[in-house]
């Protein structure tokens, strides 16, 4: 029997992972927490094998923080991201922290408790890339990594000199970026392009 | 040898005028030496040459006319103009060419050099106004703008540059016009409508100390700098909608999971009853009985615990609960904030405390205390457990939490003695005094 924590701050998907885990019988539920920076303390005094983590958890923490604080004190415990933000960083962001495997909520086919399986068998189970989501006029796939990065600091509500001094580049790159990416996009107006990005999720500005 | 009363006398005459028209250009050189300040040199060339020009446009003269009008007791003079006039009038021709030639290099002179005359013409012709006064205020040059404009700001004519400045910095201004920005580089707006820009600059001009007082016309700048800024609050303004939508999409993504879950709720439900049914009446749909027994684990385990569509955010429960699974007793005093950012500040601060308070203190309580402090809302977090002996050297998660405090502008504090203390001052939107 392995030993599973759930960190998710909402109660009915948190319900889903914990009744998902009484069906089985290799698993058995100690805790179950909304906010992910009190995960590591919950690890301090339990038995954990296996963590069951959202990014976005309660008062904004964040689930991949939490696991790196995790896999830095306790490298043991596997853990499986799950989250249904589209957002292509946390990808990179959990194969660099060392988390085990990555599961997207609503369009990952494989069962949650087939990836448990493998994960606790030693594998490590990621998709090959983001869910593509339809971003105005075309998939999101169709953007660059550059353009996602500034269209993540422009959902933040920044100006051009602002994040032109956070990507330490020029006003006017960020400019051509923009519209280039409105180009694309079809929209319109730079709200619209960061109100839809933000509504869609392919970026979710990083919340300090 | 030619004598000058030979000549004809309409030539004796044109000698003479010639004389004199040298002399009225030996005069012109000298006084525009002296206007325009030409070397000493060149003056006492000039001096000289209409010195010389003036003694042979009077004997000249004199002989002429004693020549004329026969008077006696001058034949001395007659005498040696009969015998050396030729001599006279070649001295007169060498002084003629000299002076020309004087002339011409005092033109020469003149155009390459720019007289105080100049300066005050063309700095009278700028738009802008100009001041330069001494340490005491005493003006040494005025332009006619900044005359004007001191007469429309203060109402009288510019005496003293010290006592402008004093009142263009301190805003005395005479009614009708607008002080937009007083103090070091004050701005005006007259009444007619035109900005002005005033700047004092000190200056060190030809050995002495003098102030520069500058009036710039900035009315369109102005008016742009206005627009831009009106421009600016409204883009600050759509970006705070827009951050406040990004709070939203986070509830927009939740309800969107919810919605999943139900979905997912309602087919484990489905699939667990058609199985079942499937089960009972044909007594075999490839699944064993311990299989759907698990299926019912599950979906019996969603029933029992009741269906919660939303986690109320903003309480404490879970760090009560960590506390507690480590040992520790937890103890909150002061109001808990409704506002999640210090929410989570505390959640934060209250992880490092329970590490610390367990591995390095063997504590068994942990008090958080909550209050305002001015513009700062304070977390602070004490122990019953033995302080460190030393300086906390500040880890990965007390560093981590510093660069997180900070970043929001707020202040990490730690003290050791008598007890260890941890406290997170986080700038607030409320302010109160204590």
């Amino acid at each position: 029997m392995y030993n599973v924590m759930v960190v998710e701050d909402q109660a009915m998907p948190r319900q889903l992972f914990e009744a998902f885990i009484a069906m089985s019988d290799k698993y058995t539920l100690v805790h179950s927490i909304k906010n992910a920076d009190m995960a590591d303390i919950y690890c301090e005094k339990s038995e954990i094998d296996l963590i069951l983590m959202d990014v976005c958890t309660e008062l904004n923490s964040n689930g991949l923080d939490a696991a790196q604080r995790i896999k830095q004190k306790y490298p043991d415990i596997k853990i499986i991201i799950v989250t249904s933000m589209p957002e292509f960083s946390y990808l990179e962001r959990a194969k660099k922290i060392g988390v085990d495997s990555f599961w997207y909520k609503e369009v990952s086919e494989e069962p949650i408790l087939s990836l448990m399986d493998r994960t606790m068998a030693g594998e490590s189970i990621y998709p090959d890339k983001t869910p593509d989501v339809t971003f105005g006029l075309i998939k999101s796939s169709a953007l660059t990594e550059k353009e996602l990065i500034i269209l993540r600091e422009l959902t933040n509500g920044d100006t051009n000199a602002e994040i032109a001094e956070k990507l330490d580049m020029s006003q006017y790159t960020v400019r051509d970026y923009i519209q280039i990416i409105m180009e694309k996009t079809g929209f319109r107006t730079r709200t619209e392009l960061a109100v839809r990005a933000r509504a869609s999720g392919i970026v979710i500005a990083d919340k300090k | 040898m030619m004598s000058f009363f030979s000549l004809p006398e309409y030539l004796q005459y044109t000698v003479v005028f010639f004389c004199l028209v040298t002399l009225v250009v030996n005069i012109y050189s000298v006084v525009s030496c002296v206007i325009f300040e030409a070397k000493k040199r060149k003056l006492n060339l000039n001096l000289l040459l209409a010195a010389f020009t003036s003694v042979l446009f009077y004997l000249f003269a004199s002989v002429n006319f004693v020549y004329r009008k026969s008077i006696k007791g001058q034949s001395l003079l007659l005498d040696i103009f009969s015998e050396y006039g030729w001599a006279f009038m070649a001295l007169l021709a060498l002084l003629s060419v000299l002076s020309v030639l004087s002339l011409y290099l005092v033109e020469k002179w003149k155009r390459e050099h720019i007289t105080p005359a100049s300066i005050k013409e063309g700095i009278d012709r700028l738009p802008a106004g100009l001041c330069y006064h001494n340490e005491k205020g005493v003006p040494k040059l005025i332009n006619h703008r900044m005359d004007g404009l001191c007469r429309r700001i203060t109402g009288e004519p510019l005496f003293d540059g010290n006592e402008l400045w004093r009142r263009l910095t301190k805003g005395e201004v005479l009614p009708g016009n607008r002080v937009e920005k007083w103090g070091e580089n004050p701005i005006i707006t007259l009444s007619d409508g035109s900005t002005v820009s005033f700047t004092k600059i000190e200056r060190e001009i030809g050995g002495k100390k003098l102030y520069e007082i500058r009036a710039t016309d900035i009315t369109k700048q102005y008016a742009l700098n206005l627009e831009l800024q009106r421009n600016n609050n409204e883009l600050r303004s759509l970006n705070t909608r827009l951050q406040e939508y990004g709070e939203n999409v986070y509830d927009i993504t939740r309800e969107r999971e919810v919605l999943t879950a139900k979905v997912n709720i309602h087919d484990m439900l489905g699939k667990a009853l058609l199985v079942t049914k499937r089960f009972i009446e044909s007594g075999d749909e490839g699944i064993t009985k311990e299989e759907l027994i698990d299926m019912w684990k599950g979906t019996l385990y969603l029933f029992e615990g009741g269906f919660k569509e939303s986690s109320e955010d903003g309480s404490l429960d879970e760090l009560y609960d960590a506390a507690k699974l480590m040992g520790i007793s937890l103890n909150v005093k002061g109001q808990i904030p409704s506002d999640n950012r210090l929410l989570r500040f505390i959640m934060s601060g209250a992880r490092e405390s329970l590490t610390n308070a367990v591995h390095h203190a063997k504590a068994t309580e942990l008090t958080v205390t909550l209050y305002y402090e001015y513009s700062f809302f304070v977390i602070e977090y004490t122990d019953d457990g033995s302080g460190p002996s030393k300086p906390v050297s500040e880890g990965g998660g007390l560093s981590s939490l510093r660069q997180s405090v900070e970043s929001e502008g707020g202040i990490m504090e730690t003290e050791i003695f008598p007890q260890f203390v941890l406290r997170l001052k986080i700038p607030s939107k409320e302010v109160k005094y204590v």
